[in-house]
């Protein structure tokens, strides 16, 4: 009778131990991440294309004051594409508003600054204006569009350079129109927009 | 008959002798007691969680306090405390690397961080990236057996900040890089381990 008493004690003891040894609690938390839609486009809202124009000689204009640059950058959990186009037809006169000069005289380009490559369509985004002059008009114009690599990403990844030039500058044959729009001395101002827009072609 | 009466009169004797020998007597009452092992985690708050990223700030930068989850520990001998979790998922095919996710601990009790327990994430900026597989978040020190008002500890949570082990790219980046795949709501299950130590 002792003996069984003893080999059940024995058995006892090391369920105690085994259970000691191997206690374990486990409790769950849960944790959830929302990652909502972010598209935003920052750039002064008071930005606007002025220039100065004085007429030295008959036909000799000197450019009293360049457009200023623009600077603006893209932030984006998705593929996003960028558009330019002039609020209207004609830079009109700052002290004389019947003076007008056709929103063409003004060419822009883009100019990347970001850590998304603007190499074209195989990367991060296609730059239409890369080292090309395009002509500002009233027709939204799309400009910078994703690549296959996608241009998702912050102000680091989507920062650019707005720049404005005098068409004639590059082009000789401009500087004949320059020469035709009889253009008073005054400062000359207009308007354009700047169209940001979820892009439609998922590269992912 | 004579047979019988002589069995009779052995017993009888026999009984007599017993009676007269009966000069005191003791009973004994055995008492035990049990200390049996007890190990108890409980999550007093914060059980769920939920990080929003909405902002591009957020997107580049995390979110520092994603919110706490306080637990108590009632233990008789020594513990330590382990945490892991899966990826998040969004109940598709689109995942959040877990170590986007990030803890670190305070002491809210008797026994303080390095005294009577050890945690080597103790701050925002030093915060453990949870990994899919299990990794201490607070240790025995000198001796850390106690009950709830003892060992009490808030498990702060950030998410996407890149500190300490962390994930070392944004949000954004990982967007961009197509590691996560798609925006929307995803999911984990964070679960902590406490083990008595023999």
């Amino acid at each position: 009778m002792v003996k069984y008493l003893n080999l059940i004690l024995g058995f006892l003891t090391l369920i105690l131990w085994i259970s000691t040894t191997a206690q374990e609690i486990d409790i769950e938390t849960r944790v959830e991440a929302k990652l909502e839609s972010v598209l935003i486009l920052n750039i002064d809202p008071d930005a606007r294309i002025e220039f100065g124009i004085k007429e030295v000689n008959d036909n000799l204009y000197q450019v009293t004051k360049n457009p200023d640059d623009v600077n603006f950058s893209v932030e984006s959990t998705g593929n996003w594409n960028l558009s330019i186009s002039a609020t209207d037809p004609y830079f009109s006169g700052i002290n004389d508003s019947s003076q007008k000069i056709p929103v063409d005289f003004i060419g822009y380009y883009i100019e990347n600054k970001g850590n998304n490559w603007d190499n074209g369509l195989f990367s991060n985004i296609a730059n239409k204006s890369k080292d090309t002059l395009l002509a500002l008009t009233t027709k939204e114009t799309t400009i910078l569009i994703n690549g296959r690599r996608n241009n998702i990403g912050g102000a680091d990844n989507n920062s650019f350079v707005l720049r404005w030039k005098f068409i004639y500058e590059n082009e000789l044959t401009k500087m004949k129109k320059f020469t035709s729009f009889q253009i008073k001395d005054d400062y000359y101002v207009g308007g354009f927009y700047i169209t940001l827009s979820e892009s439609g072609i998922p590269y992912k | 008959m004579k047979n019988i009466t002589i069995i009779l009169g052995l017993l009888l004797i026999f009984q007599t002798i017993d009676v007269k020998a009966q000069a005191t007597d003791a009973e004994v009452v055995n008492f035990t007691a049990i200390l049996a092992s007890v190990l108890n985690l409980n999550v007093t708050s914060g059980d769920n969680q939920t990080a929003t990223f909405d902002t591009p700030d957020l997107y580049n930068l995390g979110i520092d306090a994603v919110g706490v989850t306080t637990v108590t520990m009632e233990s008789t001998s020594n513990w330590d405390l382990k945490i892991n979790a899966a990826d998040f998922t969004d109940g598709a095919a689109a995942i959040i690397p877990i170590d986007n996710l990030g803890v670190w601990c305070e002491a809210t009790g008797a026994h303080t961080i390095g005294t009577e327990v050890t945690c080597a994430y103790t701050a925002l900026g030093t915060s453990l990236g949870v990994t899919s597989t299990d990794q201490m978040l607070i240790d025995n020190g000198s001796g850390n057996g106690g009950d709830a008002s003892d060992n009490a500890f808030n498990l702060n949570w950030t998410m996407g900040t890149m500190n300490g082990t962390m994930n070392t790219a944004s949000m954004f980046d990982q967007l961009a890089d197509g590691t996560i795949a798609n925006l929307g709501t995803f999911t984990t299950t964070v679960n902590l381990t406490l083990t008595a130590l023999p």
